[in-house]
């Protein structure tokens, strides 16, 4: 299933007022256009069972609706850190387990599709490569302000942390990505 | 050492905004990041809704907060009102609501069959409860009315201290005998109607021991003093009085 073209804001802050209303369909069109983006921030962030997870985050978002207003920038901010707590539960879940060889497997693969791969400068096995020199602060700064679409202040708030700490984690992670891009075209040369 | 002197903060910001930064050229590579990052994002398909997340949505369990509201306001208005219902209704049935409001439910529940009092009768409620005070003694115990509060004779008949063991005689009617112990049923020693003083100084019996009269009691049968209060009085009395 391809993902909808992205929606205007104004118009999917109806669809999140009718979804709050009690309207399946509207909360079947927040799916359509959400869950992709809560796929693939989960999916950068390393998660091994993305769909799994993409479903609770959206099961919890429709379990919490009743608790929720705002427009539609703020109903994807409040989703976005769902999804990030639901991700941090999942990671203690899987400290406590053990790491089996497909766990490590499944990190670098489906991502993206092959035609944007092959098109990208970047493969998906490259952009993992960067993103793992980030500390893991920095990585979900840069996942949620590039992958989540949230501004500083939302991710500010779906982290608990300060505006202005954000901006500084988020220009630490793009230098140290660029320290790392450069050290790579020194070997190359 | 920070190399990096074209990358400030809102340069930084702008890129992962994906606005046009001043020194775009130099950013080229952190821009490509950026880039594929959200192409793979928008290339992500929608994953498939569970089983159990369709099941939630078809069940239509969503609730506005503002419809919850609602519902927890009423529920206390009516705990409220009927809370006040009930004080109400105690304090008109005992008569003690002020004279106007207790006239007024009183008409009110004439009218439903339920007989309340008014205020008028409340004079003669209170000269009733007054003849019922005068039954009852000091410390608190119902007596009927003549009840002088002593014990024909002042003597305490003989009760089986324990299964097997020999009764405790009766005391010979000495003192005034309004203070006695009696054995409680465990042994120890019970309540008292006087206190020990009070039988120390009038010469009362004491565990069926004082100094005229006999005893059937033991060292070893003389109950366990409680060790607090007026219980270990007691014991102390009992032990001082008994003759050497």
């Amino acid at each position: 299933m391809t993902p909808p073209p992205p929606s205007d804001p104004g118009d999917l802050t109806t669809v999140v007022a009718e979804a709050v209303g009690g309207s399946v369909a509207a909360f079947e069109r927040i799916y359509r256009e959400l869950s992709p983006a809560v796929a693939s921030y989960l999916r950068w962030n390393g998660v091994h069972d993305v769909e799994s997870l993409t479903n609770e985050v959206m099961a919890q978002v429709h379990r919490n609706l009743g608790r929720f207003s705002g427009d539609a920038v703020a109903f994807r901010s409040w989703v976005f850190t769902i999804a990030h707590h639901r991700m941090v539960d999942e990671r203690r879940a899987m400290a406590r387990r053990p790491v089996t060889a497909d766990a490590e497997i499944s990190e670098t693969s489906a991502v993206g599709d092959a035609e944007v791969d092959a098109l990208d400068a970047l493969s998906d096995s490259e952009l993992v490569a960067l993103l793992d020199r980030l500390s893991p602060d920095q990585r979900e700064v840069l996942l949620l302000r590039v992958v989540a679409d949230l501004s500083l202040e939302d991710v500010a708030t779906a982290l608990g942390k300060r505006r202005g700490a954000i901006k500084s984690l988020q220009h630490r992670a793009l230098a140290a990505l660029r320290r790392h891009l450069e050290r790579e075209q020194v070997d190359h040369d | 050492m920070d190399t990096f002197t074209d990358l400030d903060e809102d340069i930084a910001d702008a890129v992962l905004d994906g606005r046009p930064a001043a020194s775009s050229a130099s950013l080229a590579d952190l821009v490509d990041v950026v880039g594929a990052l959200r192409r793979r994002r928008a290339a992500e398909p929608v994953p498939p809704m569970a089983p159990t997340l369709r099941a939630q949505i078809d069940g239509g369990q969503v609730v506005a907060l503002a419809a919850r509201r609602g519902v927890r306001r009423a529920l206390i208005l009516a705990a409220a009102a009927a809370a006040a219902v009930v004080a109400f209704g105690i304090g008109a049935a005992q008569n003690r609501l002020p004279a106007g409001i207790q006239d007024v439910v009183s008409s009110t529940a004439e009218r439903v069959g339920v007989h309340v009092g008014t205020s008028e009768e409340r004079g003669q409620g209170h000269q009733h409860r007054s003849d019922v005070a005068d039954t009852h003694a000091q410390d608190g115990v119902d007596r009927a009315p003549g009840y002088d509060g002593t014990t024909p004779g002042g003597a305490i008949p003989a009760v089986p201290n324990g299964a097997g063991e020999p009764a405790i005689p009766a005391v010979p009617p000495e003192g005034n005998g309004s203070a006695r112990l009696d054995h409680g049923p465990d042994g120890g020693v019970p309540e008292t109607e006087g206190t020990v003083d009070d039988a120390v100084e009038t010469g009362a019996a004491v565990d069926g021991q004082n100094e005229s009269g006999p005893t059937t009691m033991t060292e070893a049968e003389t109950p366990p003093s409680r060790g607090d209060g007026n219980g270990s009085a007691k014991a102390d009395s009992a032990t001082k009085s008994r003759p050497e």
